[in-house]
């Protein structure tokens, strides 16, 4: 008949294509760690996604989030090439304007980092750690182990172009594709928590910061605990199994090293701190952000607590829920009285007073907000304020 | 659909959309050109410089996935821009050389943004010039539209009166593809389809700004992979360029 | 051209819902426009389209020019109406009253970032004067993923407990300047009619 002749066929045609490619496949067990300056043979898959993702990279040296500042740069690629020695000249580093935590290494060694995790970490031990987490699953090619799965998945076009972050559709969105490129397996997650930890050991590094940083990314998760939990970097269901192995390898040292390099970071960080913490703020996650500000705050050096005090402050204001306006008013306060505290600060400290009918002080404060800040974009609606303030009872 | 088919979950319907697919049936050409004062198209006058294309070729999968292939993308990026300058060349049309659009060129740039702005144009120009479709406010125009004045800057480096911007993606059969063609005709007694190959250009004036002449083309059967397919797809592409 | 065209759309689900639309109605130039419970003045020719409380105006193509307006956005509503707030969603641009004006511009700055827009900056908060309501108008700039960059401007005008949202933005290679004289008389224009 001819039907099941041509059923026959077409069932023919679906065993013909279940290796479906023009480039060669390699099996899952020929995957082994790369040597230093690799490129792969042409005509293999491994090839192929080596050139998708070159063609990102032209993307991502021309996206908008890019932060070109070169010292920033510079820094970030000289504790790269800490971490990865002879293999640093095979990599390229960006960074990227994204309030969310994240770093990956891809196959082809680029690496992206996100201001949001260049936020959260506090000191060059733990970007050791992340850059050498990251490494070890690019030097052991987990990644194209990922890339064979996505592939078979058919997942295909939702995960590869993800790099530049930001398709114009909502961006938590987003953050699922993501999440599946780096959904490792949790034999290879434990293999590059160990490139991780010893990178940050061999390099005389505290060996304890691992499980603190985990620590505080579970913290943070644990705020956020509704909905969905966010399928970035630290939102693992392993985060607490991560820092427990990080704690229990860090433990096993004798005489750990206690350096950490916090200065060294402070200060390569410095000038970008206020522009990170209004991007934490713009997510509009103020649950995780006063997790996150509460920490900032904790480890902040003296002259610039004033800085983090209002911070803190903001993300209390803008949740706006019980005991978060008396909590937010007060931290303005302190705020005033804080170095480095930002022109907001006496803004949100004078209208708390009109609000408390504290008329002089009301005016004082928000004098002193304009003084400090003459090209304040709310002016118009301040000097309503003052006139108000000044009409006498 | 195909998926379906892989899953082996046939059914009927299928069968019969299939039937209505031929090989050239999804052809389809969306030439525009500005009208002149006496009302016929306008005819060039003067130099044409090619912008690098942007051109993207990828093998489609028996699973619906497109993957990017870059030794056929590397060879259509050198052979189509090829194939347009021998076509304009014997249409009489003045030439300057090509111009390189580098990774690094910023992005800020007057020429980053006039890049970034054709692209914007020409999918408006696309959406909104489709036979059922136009804008209410452009009404009795046939293309009217515009990069600005901002065009100079690529006339200062290029020193063209007009500049030619193209964009080309591109899929084609990987072999399991190729053998569900093959049997999809026998059968069915259509083509299934083995990809399709998608391209949208923009004359524009570089005194002025204004897109003279725009084409969309979509196809199953282009194929940029060799010379003769380049010739081919340039053909189509340049279809009604305003000689 | 689907993979480059998806980087384009100003708001995807509204846009989504204009694509299906076809050529949009003509607005004349130096007309009076009914906007669903307001006027606007208009010194351009306008297409508009309409669906559900969104109106969307475009010249040439919502990619280069788009006046949107989103009527009586209710709290906890998301201000582009994509979602609402509930306990497990607490995280968003979710209207409420109350909000002082540059709060109420930190939440369509917000919205907007939330889109995917990247530099997003606002400037010239000022108050909007409009009979029967209170709202803010101010600019903002921004650039969309493939790095084009836009500029706009913003009215937000809180009446009867709900907001309505009026803004426009275009490519700042060209259109912006070209239009944004009217826009601003446009907007200077707005007013609720019984």
């Amino acid at each position: 008949m001819k039907t099941a002749t041509t059923m026959a066929s077409l069932l023919m045609a679906l065993c013909l294509f279940a290796g479906d490619s023009h480039a060669e496949q390699g099996q899952a067990d020929d995957i082994g760690p790369i040597p230093p300056g690799y490129r792969p043979a042409s005509n293999t898959d491994e090839s192929e996604l080596w050139y998708i993702e070159a063609k990102q990279e032209v993307e991502l040296k021309q996206s908008p989030r890019l932060i070109r500042d070169p010292e920033l740069n510079a820094y970030v690629r000289r504790v790269t090439c800490k971490v990865t020695g002879d293999y640093c000249k095979d990599l390229r580093i960006y960074i990227l304007d994204v309030p969310y935590f994240n770093a990956m290494m891809t196959p082809s060694g680029i690496m992206v980092i996100w201001s949001g995790a260049l936020l959260r970490i506090q000191n060059e031990a733990e970007l050791a750690l992340i850059i050498g987490h990251e490494f070890g699953h690019f030097k052991n090619r987990h990644s194209l182990q990922q890339f064979r799965k996505i592939k078979k998945s058919g997942a295909f076009l939702n995960t590869f172009g993800v790099l530049t972050y930001g398709t114009g559709a909502d961006l938590v969105a987003n953050l699922i594709g993501i999440a599946s490129l780096q959904k490792f397996s949790r034999d290879h997650e434990r293999e590059a928590d160990k490139t991780g930890f010893s990178t940050v050991v061999n390099n005389g590094y505290d060996p304890r910061v691992g499980a603190l940083l985990w620590d505080r990314m579970l913290q943070e998760e644990k705020a956020a605990d509704y909905g969905k939990p966010l399928p970035v970097f630290a939102s693992h269901p392993k985060s607490q199994e991560r820092r427990d192995d990080l704690q229990a390898a860090a433990a096993a040292i004798d005489n750990p090293s206690s350096q950490r390099d916090a200065e060294a970071y402070r200060h390569e960080t410095e000038k970008f701190q206020q522009q990170w913490l209004e991007g934490e703020l713009s997510r509009r996650m103020y649950q995780s952000s006063i997790v996150v500000m509460t920490e900032l705050l904790s480890v902040s050096p003296a002259e610039h607590k004033g800085l983090y005090t209002f911070f803190l402050a903001e993300a209390h204001r803008r949740k706006n829920k019980e005991g978060d306006r008396a909590k937010a008013d007060e931290l303005y306060a302190q705020a005033t009285q804080l170095p480095d505290a930002p022109s907001g600060a006496w803004r949100e400290y004078g209208l708390a007073l009109k609000s408390a009918n504290n008329k002089p002080a009301a005016l004082a404060a928000l004098n002193r907000y304009l003084a400090l800040d003459p090209k304040a974009d709310d002016r118009l609606f301040i000097e309503q304020y003052l006139k108000e303030l000044q009409v006498a009872p | 659909m195909l998926k379906l088919l892989i899953r082996g979950k046939f059914h009927f319907f299928i069968g019969a959309l299939l039937l209505l697919l031929s090989f050239d049936s999804l052809a389809y050409t969306q030439s525009r050109v500005v009208k002149g004062p006496d009302g016929k198209p306008v005819k060039i006058e003067g130099s044409v410089v090619m912008i690098e294309p942007e051109i993207q070729l990828y093998e489609a999968m028996a699973s619906g996935i497109l993957e990017p292939r870059q030794e056929w993308s590397k060879t259509a990026q050198k052979l189509y821009p090829e194939m347009v300058a021998a076509s304009l060349k014997q249409g009489g049309v003045s030439l300057k050389p090509e111009f390189e659009v580098r990774d690094d060129l910023d992005p800020n740039s007057r020429i980053g943004q006039i890049i970034r702005l054709n692209k914007a144009v020409s999918f408006s120009i696309r959406r909104f010039t489709l036979s059922n479709t136009s804008l209410a406010t452009k009404k009795g125009k046939q293309l009217d539209w515009s990069l600005g004045p901002g065009v100079q800057e690529l006339q200062k480096v290029t020193g063209a009166d007009y500049a030619l911007f193209t964009m080309i993606e591109d899929s084609y059969s990987s072999k399991g593809l190729a053998a569900l063609r093959i049997i999809g005709a026998l059968w069915l007694g259509g083509d299934i389809g083995g990809g399709a190959q998608v391209g949208i250009t923009t004359l524009v004036d570089l005194r002025t700004g204004q897109v003279v002449w725009f084409n969309y083309i979509y196809n199953q059967t282009g194929d940029l992979r060799d010379e003769e397919g380049a010739k081919a797809t340039a053909k189509k592409l340049l279809k009604g360029f305003p000689l | 051209m689907k993979t480059l065209a998806k980087y384009f759309f100003i708001l995807v689900i509204l846009l989504s819902a204009a694509c299906a639309s076809t050529s949009g109605k003509l607005i004349k130039a130096n007309t009076s426009a009914r906007v669903f419970d307001m006027e606007f003045d208009t010194s351009l020719d306008w297409a508009k389209d309409r669906f559900g409380r969104y109106e969307l105006w475009t010249v040439d193509g919502p990619y280069l020019n788009s006046l949107w307006t989103i009527s009586k956005i209710r709290p906890k509503e998301h201000v582009f109406l994509t979602s609402r707030e509930r306990k497990s969603r607490p995280d968003g641009a979710f209207y409420r009253t109350g909000l002082r004006p540059d709060e109420l511009k930190d939440l369509i700055a917000d919205a907007f970032r939330g889109q995917g827009y990247a530099n997003v900056e606002t400037s010239g908060l000022r108050p909007a004067r409009i009979a029967g309501a209170s709202g803010i108008r101010f600019e903002i700039k921004q650039t969309n993923a493939i790095g084009l960059n836009y500029a706009g401007t913003v009215l937000a005008i809180e009446k009867d407990d709900k907001l309505t949202l009026i803004f426009w933005e275009a490519p700042v290679e060209h259109y912006y300047g070209r239009d944004i004289e009217a826009v601003n008389k446009l907007m200077d224009s707005v007013r609720f009619v019984k």
